[in-house]
Order: C-alpha cells, then structure tokens, then sequence
C-alpha cells in the first residue's frame, strides 16, 4: 500500500472525509495509515510533533510526514496534494454556487450563521490552551495569552508578529523555567 | 513593479504558509489582515467565505486560502494560493526531513513552540470573536455563538454536526426575523449589485 498510486487514494479518501478541518483529521490520518501499513502506531505521536513544529496547516503537514515516512519525496508531494484536492475541489464548487443570483437567500444563511461559526473558532482556541493550563504556570500563560489577544484584537498587531514573539518568549522561558517546555 | 495577480497571490499566501505556526486555525487571522489590508473584499464577503472553507472537507487552513485566492484571480488565483500554502510546508518537510529528529531534542525549542501554541490561541479567540465585528449583535446572534459553545464544551459535539444544527438555527433566526420584523433582517447585508437577485 506504500506504493505511490495507493498513497494518494488513500490520502483523497481522508481529504474527503475529514470533515472540520484539523481536529477531526488527525485520527482519521492516524487510522487509515496504521490500518494501511504507512507506519506504526507509535510513529504517529512523533510525527504529529514534528508537522507541529513545521510552518503551516496540521493536518496537511501530518499528512506529508506520513507520506515522507512511507514513500520518500514522492511520497510527500503525493500524499500533500492528495489531501488538499478534495477540499479545493469542494470548495470552488461551494463558492460557485454561492455566487448563483438564485442564491441570494444561501447568502442570506451565510450570514447568520456568522455567529456559530464565531463560538466554533473560539472552541478551537480553547481545545489548543486546555493542554498548555498547568498548575505551575497557569498565571504565566493567562498573561501571554492576554497580550496574544489584546495584541491581535485591540493594537493590531500582525498576527504572525504576536505568534512569533510567543515562540522567542517561549524560548526565553524555557532556560529560565525547569517545568515550562516539560512535556 | 505590479505583479500579475495570480503571481502575487501565490507570493503572498507562501509568506502566510511560511509564517503560520500553529495550525490551520491560525491561518484564519493572517488571511483577514490580508484580505482587508489589501482590501480584496468587504468583511462581509470574507465571513461568507470562512463559513464555506469550514463547510468543505479538508484542512480550513488551505480552503479559505483557495476561496480567497479564487475571489481575487479566479481558478488560477485558487491553484496559486494552494501552491502557496503548500510550498513552505512540504518544502520544510522536504528539505529538513532529516534533521527534524535532532531538533525535538532542543529543550528550548519545545518551549518556544508552547510560547507558540499560547499565543495561536490568544489569535485564533480574536479572530473568531473579530468576525462578530461591525454586526449589531442581537440576540439571536448571541444564541447562535451560545449554542456553537454548548454544543462543543457541554455536549461533546464535533464541528460537522455543530455545522448542521448551525445551519438549522440561522433558517429559523431569519424565519422568526422575517415573521416578527418584517424582512429587515441582515441589516449587515450589502446592498447587492443590481444585476442580481
């Protein structure tokens, strides 16, 4: 199954299945490629942290690590492309209907249902700090976490500037901290 | 130099993929700074593409790119903004594949990258927050962001199906409006163009 022809399938199969974006793709990624011999079980947890560090989507660079893993280069680009084309595909197709004059009232439902994606975005946010509260710096993180937030939000900051000056604060307070980057 | 738009697309979508830490979720901030920066499209037109780039499969981090790159260069601006967000990633992966085993080792880095997850939090809550902006908020609107959070934190529920019973409560939220306010509804609804509807 590692062969080049069934790493793409295997991949456009989860890129089509992987429904909401990163969170629901990662178990998906993980069980399909065990189950097709791609790699061990405990590979995955490394790869995961690898495609963490990598700039870029988690479930696309998941997905290239995977194909890395199997197949080499060729296995990369085709697992990488394999997963993104269901949902460029979809969405194109999604944005052309919308675009429809006998759509207007689609648009309309757009629209209103700005808010719950709002709550859903905000979810994703909250699922990513819940590891990261810890009893011995949870007051260290609330305050990083203000400044990303009053940072972005209120003194416009760019969002690549806030992040990255996480990671050299990160960094910073890992020599200064024995418990911050323990795992 | 102006740059055909395709061209730019792809050039600014590599500098976002190569910029965004994170996850994909991150890329939803750094794509509305681009997009009102470079005043591409109304507000309004980017949280109706956000809503599709969450409906369609696969990563939200490529599909708003995609939709957005669509918006401003059609089909070809679509496949320069995949390229784009693709290059810097599988690129990395690529070219460091081996010395990524090395890097988990470094403590400090372990740290940065929980400085980074931190911060990408603060961002992604702004960014989902941030397309309240400019909204009267109502009440309605109040029970559809109410309902997203008790679905997810009390009931469990995974995007898909929150998605779904989104769906469901904006029809009824435009119903009630229509019946109750008589079709003065979407106050923030642009006037559209006049060859259309």
């Amino acid at each position: 199954m590692s062969d080049l022809g069934g790493i793409f399938l295997l991949f456009l199969k989860i890129g089509a299945l992987g429904l909401g974006g990163g969170y629901a793709f990662l178990p998906l990624i993980q069980e399909e490629a065990v189950a097709n011999g791609l790699l061990e079980e405990t590979d995955f947890a490394n790869l995961l942290a690898l495609a963490e560090v990598t700039p870029g989507p988690l479930a696309l660079n998941t997905a290239t690590f995977v194909g890395l893993h199997a197949n080499g280069f060729g296995g990369a680009i085709f697992s990488s492309f394999a997963v993104t084309l269901p949902g460029f595909l979809l969405s194109l197709a999604l944005s052309w209907l919308s675009s429809l004059p006998a759509l207007r009232g689609w648009r309309r439902i757009l629209l209103a249902l700005v808010p719950v994606l709002s709550g859903l975005i905000v979810t994703a946010a909250v699922r990513i700090l819940h590891g990261e509260m810890r009893d011995d710096s949870s007051g260290l993180v609330t305050f990083l976490l203000l400044i990303s937030l009053a940072g972005y939000r209120y003194l416009k900051w760019h969002p690549a500037v806030v992040i990255l000056s996480g990671g050299a604060a990160g960094a910073l307070l890992s020599l200064f901290l024995p418990g911050w980057s323990a795992p | 130099m102006i740059l055909p738009p395709a061209i730019e697309v792809f050039l600014r979508f590599g500098i976002i993929g190569a910029t965004t830490l994170g996850g994909g979720y991150a890329i939803v901030p750094m794509v509305e700074r681009l997009a009102s920066r470079q005043a591409w499209m109304s507000a309004i037109e980017f949280r109706q593409l956000v809503a599709l780039a969450q409906m369609a499969p696969g990563p939200i981090g490529v599909n708003l790119p995609v939709l957005v790159g669509h918006r401003r260069a059609g089909v070809s601006g679509a496949i320069a903004a995949l390229l784009g967000i693709l290059t810097p990633s599988v690129g990395a992966i690529v070219l460091l594949g081996a010395f990524y085993q090395g890097m988990m080792a470094i403590p400090w880095l372990q740290g940065a990258m929980r400085g980074v997850r931190i911060m990408v939090a603060g961002v992604i809550a702004g960014a989902g927050l941030g397309l309240l902006d400019g909204r009267k908020v109502g009440l309605w609107d109040i029970g559809g962001l109410a309902l997203s959070l008790i679905l997810v934190f009390l009931g469990g529920w995974g995007v898909v199906p929150v998605l779904a019973m989104g769906l469901v409560w904006a029809v009824l939220t435009l119903t009630m409006q229509r019946l109750f306010f008589g079709g003065g509804e979407n106050r923030e609804l642009p006037v559209e163009k006049s060859g259309e509807g």
